[in-house]
């Protein structure tokens, strides 16, 4: 092993006290062999500690388990990846013509072009997701499907519906019965009333006087559960996942495995998307793994497939990424010789004038006004559906119609503007997803 | 004894009764008006090895009953309903229901056990904040044991009524108006009714053979499967009723109906269980639910909650109880015996006597006493044996635990064979054609 447990576990502990984070679990497979670490509290108040085996909300890594859910299904032939899904889920998802061609392939891919932030709950009943189908009506397509990559949770729940139909049975009873208990995941589960029976997490979020607190008590719908808004576990359960998509076998073939983590689109930071796995490019053979986030909770999941290696971190709250940064990228750069991030690309100037970019983007999830400055674009943007803080931060071009700033730990967030789409809308690409330019009077 | 030397001994005989394996976790808290007391032993999650602390939620179960009667009394209050109505007044849509059709049967019933409504209907009518609704919508007939007023028979399926009925008048799902309750109108912060705030907050749970021992189901909010509360957020919410200060707390400790033949209960009121009434004045209510037994006592002197998950949850607080009543140095039960008529020929009782999901035959034994074998979907299967206290009431151990309890025979015909028998405080009706 490349690192000791002991090792590992004082890495962890210096982790945690660095960025701040209540609670961290780290595990590593690497050599077929599996090491893991935990750190501090799963709860501020409680302060029960936390172990490698604790489960945490693991957010839109799920996504990655409701994938590999949908290859099981077309590997058993119950379902075309490159057929129209709508008819499959028996309902109109999405308004106008686009409705009936995507596909599952699509879906997983997120280059549907359904705006996909629609946090509607349906109930906590074994219907959500058949309710949810309906509301998704209602989502607008930003741009043709097989065209752009627009990151979709909207997407994700749909194909959670497929996963219902073609079982027969609830998402949640699939997750289990086909992923959780062949990978050993025993304790892992999509329901509270499961998680109260073992060490889980709490989320926490910065108080008034910077120190953590219990985050709000928020409720996660049932209706996003495949795309992340319910799955606990722990980050033994993340690498036994992974070691099942390197081995490949035991949820699918190591071909649809390959077929999984194969770019499927590009994306405007030189990253890519396969079907339910990111794909950072690197020398020595591709990243892929997956990030997750609840309110107070974060995730991340990366592998090198190549190398056998597999590292996965759950924490709930505190400066999550740096804890990552500190944790992971030794790990990965002792092995690889490069770390899972996109490399930041120079400045470069616009190719037009700045203030053609000028306008208000938006999509369901947020609002996004561009202004230009002297030499830079300034941007504000406003949540729609979620209460949280509205943001203002400057952009630089790093040329080709692309920007870059820092968000949090972050120095390498890219936005772009896209080519208009087939009605002539100049588009936003930003945090994963596609604005749409509203017409208004300047 | 000074209370402060007998805290010490009654949290040695938690820790104790934790040790020896009787309950996996307790605690306990005590008001009697200014500091409040608090303490906790054994282990909240045993397999995970996180320990109980005073801050731990416990399930409280049909404790909640009485936080509904509030609720109901306070809908009143607010001219929203009267307990005078009848259910079908107070909720035209239950009105399809056979049971509660009847033009008879009064909230005010329901809120004191005498609406003759049977005990349990339970199924999973799913986790929503609709669940009341969904759960009356698919149920055509609640059974009648007696005419409404007649006696007592404790009906969980009758709070449930009573949840809905909230729900009608207060224009909020019961889950909302039960946080707000909690929440608002007495400032409590330590409670949980939804499963995430369970996580939020440690929660008590128990396994049995490895398995964990489940909570719910949501219909039964109303009547109390998923409330949890720390014992100190009890304690204080029961604080405020021995305050007297709110008008609710009259009406729901007012006698309803008296329980000369049980052994837990003088009577009942109208949300309060009466326990003790004429001596010391103890009123509030007990509950189990999700492996976990919670008891509640309310006087003038004091207000005790404790909790514990377990088998022995109630073995364990019939030693605490005395222990506290001492050091409260609190008056003497003044309960009167019970009336000394020896019962006449034994086959007046035989039979069987059944309410939904409980069948209990009753047939002469070997030594002079009855046997009663329960049997059912809504019981645990159990036999009893059954020593003669008088005519009505009946004296049984409880296998294993060696509890006493006492079961009684009522609606006796002119021929002297009772036409009801009531165990745990539910009735069950003779079934005819199985007379003896």
């Amino acid at each position: 092993m490349l690192v000791s447990p002991a090792d590992l576990e004082e890495r962890v502990a210096e982790a945690r006290n660095e960025a701040g984070v209540p609670g961290l679990t780290v595990a590593v497979l690497y050599g077929g062999h599996q090491i893991a670490a935990a750190a501090g509290v799963l709860n501020v108040d409680t302060r029960v500690e936390a172990r490698a085996s604790s489960l945490f909300q693991v957010g839109s890594i799920t996504k990655a388990f409701t994938a590999t859910l949908v290859m099981q299904l077309a590997e058993e032939g119950r379902l075309d990846l490159d057929a129209p899904v709508s008819p499959v889920i028996g309902a109109d998802v999405g308004r106008g013509p686009f409705s009936g061609v995507f596909t599952a392939r699509q879906l997983m891919a997120h280059t549907t072009g359904l705006d996909g932030d629609l946090f509607a709950d349906t109930g906590r009943d074994a219907d959500a997701l058949a309710k949810y189908a309906v509301v998704c009506g209602q989502l607008e397509f930003m741009c043709e499907p097989g065209q752009a990559y627009n990151y979709s949770n909207a997407g994700y729940a749909m194909l959670g519906r497929v996963v219902e139909i073609l079982r027969g049975a609830s998402y949640d009873d699939a997750l289990r019965d086909q992923i959780l208990k062949c990978i050993g995941a025993g304790r892992a589960t999509t329901f509270a009333e499961a998680a109260v029976f073992h060490r889980t997490a709490t989320g926490h979020v910065r108080g008034e006087d910077g120190r953590q607190v219990l985050a709000p008590p928020i409720r996660l719908p049932r209706s996003l559960g495949p795309a992340g808004f319910t799955l606990h576990c722990s980050v033994e359960d993340l690498i036994a996942f992974a070691r099942a998509h390197i081995d490949g076998g035991s949820l699918v073939s190591p071909e649809a495995a390959a077929e999984m983590r194969k770019p499927a689109i590009g994306l405007p930071d030189g990253t890519s998307w396969g079907l339910g796995w990111k794909i950072i490019p690197s020398a020595d053979g591709d990243f892929v793994g997956h990030d997750g986030g609840t309110i107070g909770q974060s995730a991340s999941l990366w592998m090198s497939p190549k190398h056998g290696l597999a590292v996965a971190m759950c924490c709930n709250g505190g400066r999550g990424g740096l804890a990552w940064e500190r944790i992971a990228y030794p790990i990965f750069r002792e092995v690889c010789g490069d770390v899972p991030r996109a490399k930041p690309q120079a400045h470069a100037p616009a190719p037009r004038a700045l203030n053609l970019y000028e306008g208000r983007y938006d999509n369901a999830g947020v609002a996004v006004r561009i202004r230009a400055e002297a030499d830079h674009l300034v941007v504000d943007v406003e949540q729609k559906q979620l209460s949280q803080p509205a943001m203002s931060f400057a952009l630089h071009s790093i040329g080709s119609d692309r920007f870059r700033t820092t968000l949090g730990d972050d120095d390498n967030v890219v936005m772009a503007f896209m080519e208009p789409d087939a009605n002539g809308v100049p588009q936003l690409f930003y945090a994963g997803r596609l604005h749409r330019r509203r017409e208004e009077s300047r | 004894m000074s209370l402060k030397r007998a805290w010490a001994e009654i949290a040695g005989t938690l820790e104790n009764a934790c040790a020896s394996g009787k309950i996996t976790a307790a605690s306990l808290a005590l008001t009697t008006g200014d500091e409040l007391h608090a303490v906790a032993a054994g282990m909240a999650n045993q397999p995970e090895g996180v320990s109980a602390t005073t801050d731990t939620l416990f399930h409280i179960g049909s404790v909640t009953k009485a936080m509904t009667a509030e609720i109901i009394w306070n809908l009143a209050e607010q001219r929203k309903l009267s307990v005078d109505w009848s259910a079908a007044e107070a909720a035209p849509e239950l009105a399809r229901i056979s049971g509660l059709d009847d033009p008879r049967l009064t909230l005010r019933h329901l809120l004191s056990h005498t609406s003759g409504l049977d005990s349990d209907i339970v199924f999973d009518a799913g986790l929503g904040p609709d669940v009341l609704r969904n759960f009356f919508g698919k149920v055509d007939r609640i059974g009648a044991l007696f005419d409404p007023g007649q006696h007592f028979s404790y009906s969980n399926v009758g709070y449930g009524v009573l949840g809905r009925v909230a729900e009608l008048a207060g224009g909020a799902p019961f889950e909302e108006q039960l946080a707000s309750l909690l929440r608002n109108q007495h400032g409590l912060t330590h409670f949980a009714i939804h499963p995430a705030d369970k996580i939020r907050q440690q929660t008590a749970v128990l396994f049995h053979d490895g398995q964990p021992v489940l909570f719910g189901p949501c219909s039964s909010i109303a009547s109390g499967t998923l409330l949890a509360m720390s014992m100190s957020d009890l304690v204080r919410w029961g604080a405020s009723h021995a305050s007297g200060k709110l008008t609710s707390t009259s009406l729901m400790r007012a006698a309803a109906i008296t329980l000369p033949h049980n052994h837990r209960y003088e009577g009942w009121g109208n949300g309060f269980a009466l326990m003790d009434n004429l001596g010391a004045g103890l009123f509030g209510h007990d509950g189990g639910t999700a492996g976990t037994g919670t008891f509640l006592r309310i006087c003038e002197q004091a207000t005790w909650a404790m909790s514990a998950t377990g088998p022995g949850a109630i073995g364990v607080y019939r030693e605490i109880e005395p222990m506290l009543r001492a050091a409260l140095e609190l008056a003497p039960s003044r309960r009167q015996g019970v009336l000394q008529e020896l019962p006449g020929p034994l086959d007046v009782y035989e039979g069987v006597y059944s309410r939904h999901g409980a069948d209990y035959a009753v047939s002469k034994s070997d030594d002079g006493g009855l046997i009663v074998t329960a049997s059912g979907t809504m019981v645990a299967p159990m036999s009893l044996s059954l020593r003669s206290l008088s005519a009505r009431v009946w004296e049984a151990i409880l296998p294993g635990l060696g509890l006493s309890i006492w079961v009684s025979f009522h609606a006796f015909d002119a021929q002297g064979r009772p036409g009801l028998i009531s165990v745990f405080e539910r009735m069950a009706r003779r079934r005819e054609g199985h007379a003896a």
